[in-house]
């Protein structure tokens, strides 16, 4: 590698760190753990008292109460999706938003690179906050239902399901940056990352069970046939790999324009 | 008067520090840069003059990597911007237009952000940056409660973090009150003095242009029509000498052989041109010995604020009327 080519991969991955601690710089990770964590306490208070789930169905332990939580917070409402559409959406047009990318695009970076750095660092923080969830699910699941009885392959199938909730939240993530680069302002960005998973969502809706197994956004109902749920659906099975390349294609395909996209254009803003 | 191209100054000059060459800008179909080529040597503060919309920002944008020309060259000692993007722009700081930041986020914050960038964080470094701009007692302080000449200075700031070889500030005195104006301009001709470091400065101030830029490019229409030097002659500068003569050309043409005539225009009826006071008297001896008949020669004092009315003022009157 020549002194040109190591110069430039040392600024870009000065620059994932500098993008990785301004983010944090911002509170909105610190602030949204706590709020991900204290939530799902809402969650468990909900189902388990409210809506008293124990009492119609059998919930030994927390092989049982895990997925209840999962489909609450994830499948009944949006508000974990969002929570990741509008976090990955702010990191992106805060930049156009303030005028910044006109000093960042000024910076010894190919754009390429800066592109490459933006998803490097809110994919950092969306691990984080993924972690944080799957733990809250995992920490309060077992706070209401306790361990008893779970066995060693219970206990693979639920971090196989967490495994899928991280890398869906990746992918989101991935495809709402994407179409936030290609956007100026943060209402515009959310707008259309909405309308864009409104779509894809949509096109879904006109095809069989068998062929949704190609659909990204059908993953949010990720794992649950490998799961107890008290009330039944039909899924096709499909193994870790496919979700993997599935997640992979589906955000190769809005990645690979953005990157073009900003590579190509002006910055006016 | 009407608006004319800048004959090339007298002496042979070396190759630059920074060399803009043909660059070529349009904008939905609409072209705003025609081919401005300018030189800047090392150390040298150049100012950079012209009405809004005459094409000052497109440039400096197009300095800063922002926007892609259509067509031309910007080089710096030898590096080109379109091959080597890192290494060019690691050279340079940049302020362009309004300065920008998050306003949640703190002055010592985005110091830090871009010291980590550009690998030279440290808290001395940070602090010391902000001292230089006189932000050090606010570092703590959100940006989004600074006024506008707090964050004119923070953006000052970033721009020489990395002591760059090179500076582009678009409008720095926007914002600022006449103290600080004092010490933008003792920073900015330290920088050029001490460290050697080029400057391209665009301003509407003509005052603090005057002050101190070395030289002034005028712009106009997106076509630079005119190039003024301010300084480097000796003491007891005459800044223009008038001349009207029986055979312009060939007037312009023993003059720029002297070599003590140090900036030659040709006018509607004649030319203009800038000599030290000690060779005023060489130049009607010079072209009289060469049978050119001389018709006026007139020592005058033109202010940039007459170079810039004589240049642009007919637009001004005609948006008036």
């Amino acid at each position: 590698m020549n002194d040109a080519q190591q110069r430039a991969r040392n600024y870009f991955w000065r620059f994932v760190v500098a993008e990785v601690r301004k983010i944090y710089d911002f509170r909105f990770p610190q602030i949204a753990s706590v709020a991900i964590f204290l939530a799902t306490v809402l969650f468990v208070y909900q189902i388990f008292y409210i809506e008293g789930v124990a009492e119609r169905y059998s919930v030994p332990n927390a092989y049982y109460a895990v997925p209840l939580l999962f489909y609450v917070t994830w499948g009944k409402t949006l508000l974990i999706f969002l929570l990741l559409v509008a976090f990955s959406v702010y990191c992106v047009t805060v930049e156009s938003q303030y005028g910044m990318i006109r000093v960042l695009c000024a910076q010894p970076l190919e754009r390429w690179q800066y592109v490459a750095g933006k998803y490097a660092a809110i994919l950092c923080h969306v691990v984080w906050l993924t972690v944080i969830y799957v733990l809250s699910l995992l920490i309060w699941g077992t706070a209401q239902a306790g361990l008893h009885g779970i066995t060693a392959d219970q206990l693979l199938s639920l971090f196989n399901m967490f495994g899928r909730v991280l890398i869906y939240s990746l992918g989101v993530s991935t495809i709402s940056i994407s179409v936030a680069l290609l956007r100026k302002t943060m209402i515009s960005a959310l707008v259309t990352t909405c309308g864009v998973f409104f779509a894809l969502a949509l096109l879904t809706t006109y095809r069989s069970m068998e062929f949704g197994k190609y659909y990204f956004i059908r993953y949010y109902l990720m794992g649950m046939e490998y799961l107890p749920m008290p009330f039944r659906f039909e899924f096709p099975r499909y193994p870790f790999s496919t979700f993997c390349w599935v997640t992979l294609v589906t955000c190769l395909i809005f990645v690979l324009p953005a990157l073009l996209y900003m590579h190509r254009r002006d910055i006016t803003e | 008067m009407q608006a004319s191209m800048p004959i090339a100054t007298a002496a042979a000059t070396p190759k630059e520090f920074l060399e803009v060459s043909g660059l070529r800008k349009s904008f939905n179909r609409k072209t705003v840069l025609f081919d401005v080529s300018f030189r800047i040597a090392r150390g040298e503060i150049i100012g950079f003059v012209g009405p809004n919309g005459a094409g000052k920002s497109t440039t400096m944008k197009i300095m800063s990597g922002l926007l892609r020309p259509d067509a031309g060259t910007v080089q710096l000692d030898g590096v080109d911007l379109r091959k080597e993007p890192c290494l060019f722009l690691s050279q340079i700081g940049a302020l362009i237009e309004s300065p920008a930041f998050y306003p949640s986020l703190s002055a010592f914050d985005h110091v830090a952000y871009f010291a980590r960038l550009r690998g030279c964080y440290s808290a001395a470094t940070i602090s010391a940056t902000l001292e230089r701009v006189g932000l050090a007692p606010l570092s703590k302080k959100k940006v989004g409660e600074f006024s506008t000449g707090m964050k004119q200075r923070l953006g000052i700031a970033l721009a020489v973090l990395h002591s760059p070889q090179f500076l582009l500030l678009d409008e720095p005195m926007n914002g600022l009150d006449p103290v600080g104006m004092v010490s933008m301009r003792e920073l900015v001709r330290a920088l050029s003095r001490e460290n050697g470091v080029a400057v391209l400065v665009s301003s509407h101030l003509l005052y603090e242009v005057e002050q101190v830029c070395d030289r002034v490019l005028f712009i106009k229409d997106g076509r630079l029509v005119r190039e003024k030097r301010l300084s480097g002659a000796p003491p007891g500068l005459t800044t223009g000498v008038r001349l009207r003569t029986g055979d312009n050309a060939r007037a312009a043409e023993l003059l720029r052989e002297t070599g003590f005539v140090h900036e030659i225009r040709e006018t509607a009826d004649g030319l203009e041109c800038v000599v030290a006071a000690a060779d005023l008297a060489r130049i009607p001896a010079l072209l009289v010995g060469e049978d050119i008949e001389l018709y006026e020669f007139t020592p005058t004092r033109e202010s940039l604020e007459a170079v810039y009315i004589s240049e642009y003022g007919a637009d001004t009157k005609r948006i008036i009327e």
